[in-house]
């Protein structure tokens, strides 16, 4: 790293860090820094698949909708009272008593606590995203990106029927994950959790990218029978890259969920959310690290300002972005901008295709 | 024979043969160009949209509003898809052929599903989310034998796509332009060698795609309705034919279509009707799990 990527890394968090501290009072802004945070994690765990391993998948937004789904059932108390009785239900009231304190187990009496919840929605992403893999990269050409479009909408319309346990798009009430005194819930802790994970998303993917395994995904992206004529594992490590980049979107979608969103509904696993998340990766730029956050931030920042206009104008606005970045710059914003640094060596100039 | 058990079996067969006019058109450009054109719903839509603007009188032509008979509009609106098909392929997908560049499978998945958001988001702000009905083709309902009555709507669209499928078929196995797209097919390079126009073939399979597409969509549109996002189930299931008949056949897309409206018929009557749109996918699965390369594909070649 030069010294000016470390300055723009340093300022980067202290400005993370001291967002909550300037707006403390302004919930509006605390949140859509969040949603901000929430879209880095997604779009930069998406890049690591197509970015980096070259592996199209449409599921991105649904793995966050089965995060949020899984941690919000368990939570919520899907199990129900015909199971969680006697014992279970009392030592689980008493761990949600001792965590969350008085007044958090009124209503989710029954339900685990949010935070084992969200561990559990991270496992049952990874499993369902190991599953999905090992069936469609086994193949190559477009089945994957074919298989998780259908998937996707295969879910949505599952947790749409299943009103019984879901509730449908009446949306599903889960309970905060942290909350002030009078139960509302505590937006700055929120952010700072969510700051957490993302610098935590960054930092793992970029020692992934970095290493020899990033050289392996890179090597598939580029021509997956060189790959394989080379000794790497091409199927193994497709399905690991999709495997990772699912559990983030699932560790990221339940947090998130239980941090800011109080109402689930099957509406955060239509297309549309993954045409933002695409939308941020492309615009900001595929297969580099600061590309999606770039992108996130932008398109955040652009939809709040558009959402006066009209409720479909952000979407428009992005996906005839995603149509000229392809067809014009395909690096992105940080493609254009990294041209003009690299010329004044403020950034590492060769791509790093061998490891230290 | 049991006539409960017959009529569902004929409705399968109705629904697989709307379902394979629309999976025809992506399977076409598949084989050809090698690109899964993730906007083919919105063609669909596009489709709907056009008959409605033509034959409902809304739409206002130089103060004259434009209500022509169904039967004249369903025409016209393939050729006016067809066209905006052609459009598409000249502005955005030809350079995947004409110039040199990194992994054109992906250059094209995004740009497609770009403009499939860019359309499903213009429809929505320009009419709006409303969902609209264009007039009937044939009015009410026909009986067909039994107790088995058929609207006459779902009746024209499967006459609509048996008609299209067989011109469709004959086509590509009939004409000499048919057999250059089926040579493009196989061998791009040793086609061009022949003297056959490559782009050009990319143009008359994406105009085909557009033309089956548009028809699917209008002859769809009284029995289904037409809204911004009409086209996304429909093309999801397309996705789930060309699997299952095999990526780029034509005769596979056929036969899985009949085949999935077969299931989902049966599925939804003997299993739920909620689940009907989920059969797809379980057949999906099944598919990749068993059998990768479709029914009708051919196995990989590895290079």
């Amino acid at each position: 790293m030069t010294l000016f990527e470390k300055t723009t890394l340093a300022l980067a968090l202290v400005g993370g860090l001291a967002i909550p501290l300037f707006l403390h009072n302004e919930p509006y802004f605390i949140r859509v820094a969040a949603s901000v945070l929430y879209f880095i994690i997604l779009s930069s765990s998406w890049n690591l698949l197509l970015g980096y391993a070259g592996q199209l998948s449409f599921a991105h937004a649904a793995f966050a909708g089965i995060g949020a789904y899984t941690s919000g059932l368990l939570s919520a108390g899907f199990l129900g009272e015909n199971i969680c009785t006697g014992l279970i239900e009392n030592s689980l009231g008493f761990v949600s008593d001792v965590l969350c304190g008085e007044g958090y187990s009124r209503d989710f009496r029954y339900g685990i606590h949010p935070l084992i919840g969200v561990f559990a929605a991270c496992l049952v992403a990874t499993g369902i995203g190991w599953c999905l893999g090992r069936m469609c990269l086994r193949t190559r050409g477009p089945y994957l990106a074919l298989m998780t479009l259908g998937f996707s909408e295969t879910v949505r319309l599952i947790l749409q029927i299943e009103h019984d346990y879901t509730r449908g798009s009446l949306g599903l009430r889960i309970p905060y994950l942290w909350t002030t005194d009078d139960g509302l819930p505590n937006h700055a802790i929120g952010y700072f959790i969510m700051l957490a994970l993302t610098v935590l998303t960054i930092f793992i993917l970029y020692r992934l990218v970095n290493s020899e395994k990033g050289l392996y995904l890179k090597a598939i992206r580029e021509d997956e029978d060189i790959a394989a004529v080379m000794g790497v594992d091409v199927i193994k490590w497709k399905v690991r890259a999709f495997v990772i980049s699912s559990a983030f979107a699932g560790l990221a979608g339940a947090l998130y969920a239980h941090l800011f969103v109080q109402v689930l509904a099957p509406q955060m696993l239509l297309i549309l959310e993954m045409g933002l998340i695409l939308a941020m990766t492309i615009v900001g730029g595929l297969g580099t690290l600061t590309g999606p956050v770039i992108g996130a931030i932008l398109l955040v920042v652009l939809w709040e300002f558009m959402r006066d206009i009209s409720p479909y104008a952000h979407m428009l606005l992005f996906a005839t972005l995603v149509i000229v970045v392809m067809k014009f710059f395909r690096g992105g914003l940080f493609g254009l901008v990294s041209t003009w640094l690299k010329e004044r060596n403020l950034i590492a100039k060769a791509p790093p295709f061998t490891v230290d | 024979m049991d006539y409960y058990l017959l009529s569902q079996l004929i409705n399968g067969v109705i629904f697989g043969l709307i379902y394979a006019l629309i999976a025809l058109g992506l399977t076409i450009v598949f084989s050809i160009m090698r690109v899964v054109n993730f906007s083919h719903g919105e063609f669909y839509m596009l489709g709907g949209y056009t008959l409605y603007a033509l034959t409902s009188g809304a739409v206002t032509f130089f103060s004259i509003p434009l209500s022509m008979p169904t039967i004249i509009g369903l025409p016209i609106a393939m050729v006016a898809v067809a066209i905006f098909a052609i459009a598409i392929e000249r502005g955005m997908l030809r350079p995947i052929y004409t110039v040199r560049m990194d992994r054109p499978e992906e250059y094209a998945i995004i740009l497609t599903f770009g403009l499939s958001l860019f359309l499903q988001y213009g429809a929505l702000t320009v009419v709006g989310p409303y969902e609209m009905t264009p007039g009937a083709f044939w009015e009410g309902s026909k009986h067909i034998l039994g107790d088995l009555y058929l609207a006459g709507d779902r009746l024209f669209a499967t006459g609509v796509s048996v008609l299209l499928i067989g011109i469709t078929i004959y086509f590509i196995y009939g004409t000499w332009t048919g057999r250059a797209l089926m040579a493009t097919a196989q061998n791009r390079v040793g086609s061009t060698v022949v003297g056959i126009n490559t782009v050009r073939m990319n143009m008359i399979a994406m105009a085909l795609a557009g033309l089956l597409a548009g028809a699917a969509g209008a002859a769809m549109a009284p029995i289904f309705l037409v809204y911004p996002d009409v086209g996304q189930i429909p093309v999801i299931k397309a996705f789930v034919i060309i699997v299952l008949g095999g990526m780029g056949s034509i005769p596979g897309a056929v036969v899985a279509a009949i085949i999935l409206g077969i299931v989902e018929s049966l599925g939804s009557v003997y299993i739920s009707v909620a689940y009907r749109d989920v059969f797809a996918f379980l057949v999906l699965i099944g598919v990749l799990l068993f059998r990768p390369h479709g029914l009708f594909g051919q196995k990989e070649r590895r290079a």
